[in-house]
């Protein structure tokens, strides 16, 4: 007794050698040929075994990496977008001339001591230097 | 676990890295119900052994396109049947579109994977199956070489699931239409 498989396989029993001889020339010609470079072969392994089996999850990251790139393309233009105004533009600046000026004066050494800082010999109208003087006085 | 003692083990990783005893194997396990589905649809014994021969070395060159190992049956059935639809093509004829009947799913048909023959009911039965239409015939062959799944046998033939369902039971049914009409003595199943 036979399967309806071994029935239609025993059909074509005859033709057997001929296909021996088919696949020995088409390996001994093909296999050579497909020989491939050992990293080709470890990428395809690797695509084959760790991207193809979770393809959601790697579309899931690159989805994630895309939301985040444009998040991040976004912020930075809203970012361009605040400028300073005129005023606030001139009154930087005005205060940074200031800031040279003022540091320009305490720098150099040629600027007139009138100008810049209240003369050192005078005594200063000060309760403690009246206090010190009143004390002198009263010893001699 | 399957390992290379093990005489179902088909050794499709070393197959991929060029290894010519895995591929010997491999085609070797093969050959025969590719060339019987080959030949059950394009019905001349030459053709049919080009078509084999360009399978294989299309099988042999393509390794890298296919996604599992276990699938490499039906990956190697799909190779064979897009060569037999390009040769209906340029042969001129058309394949019939059996795709036009309904699904008409009945489980009392007999499955012919079932039927167990003596060898002069069995070429009985094969003539019955000649007659068949070449879509309903290549389902058929293939459910029954092969016992390839209907998801196998819809992606081998790029037929839609359903129409694969309504093939092989259109293909089942005037099979037991036909035998009863016509039965060969005692069919046993």
């Amino acid at each position: 007794m036979l399967s309806s498989r071994e029935i239609l396989l025993a059909r074509h029993r005859a033709v057997e050698p001929r296909l021996d001889a088919m696949r020995v020339a088409v390996l001994a010609a093909g296999t050579r040929a497909v020989r491939q470079p050992v990293l080709l072969n470890a990428l395809r392994t690797l695509w084959r075994e760790l991207v193809v089996p979770c393809r959601p999850a790697w579309v899931a990251f690159a989805a994630v990496w895309v939301v985040l790139l444009v998040v991040n393309g976004a912020g930075r233009s809203a970012g361009h977008e605040v400028r300073p105004t005129a005023s606030e533009m001139a009154m930087t600046i005005a205060s940074w001339r200031e800031q040279r000026r003022l540091l320009a004066e305490l720098t150099s050494p040629a600027a007139p001591p009138s100008m810049n800082k209240p003369a050192t010999n005078r005594m200063p109208d000060h309760s403690f230097f009246r206090f010190q003087r009143a004390t002198a006085d009263r010893a001699c | 676990m399957s390992s290379a003692l093990d005489p179902e083990f088909l050794p499709v990783a070393q197959a991929r890295l060029g290894d010519s005893v895995a591929w010997d194997r491999l085609l070797r396990r093969y050959q025969l119900p590719l060339f019987s589905f080959v030949h059950e649809l394009v019905r001349h014994e030459p053709t049919s052994l080009d078509l084999v021969q360009t399978t294989f070395v299309r099988a042999v060159r393509h390794i890298g396109t296919l996604r599992e190992d276990a699938r490499f049956g039906s990956w190697l059935f799909g190779i064979a049947h897009q060569l037999c639809v390009q040769h209906w093509r340029r042969s001129g004829r058309e394949q019939p579109l059996g795709n036009l009947l309904d699904d008409l799913a009945d489980e009392s048909a007999p499955d012919p994977r079932d039927l167990v023959l003596r060898a002069e009911q069995g070429e009985a039965l094969l003539a019955l199956v000649d007659e068949l239409p070449p879509p309903q015939r290549a389902v058929l062959v293939l459910h029954v070489l092969e016992e390839f799944s209907l998801e196998e046998i819809a992606t081998i033939t790029e037929a839609p699931l359903g129409t694969v369902k309504s093939r092989l039971h259109y293909a089942k049914r005037v099979l037991r239409e036909r035998l009863q009409l016509n039965p060969p003595d005692a069919l046993v199943t």
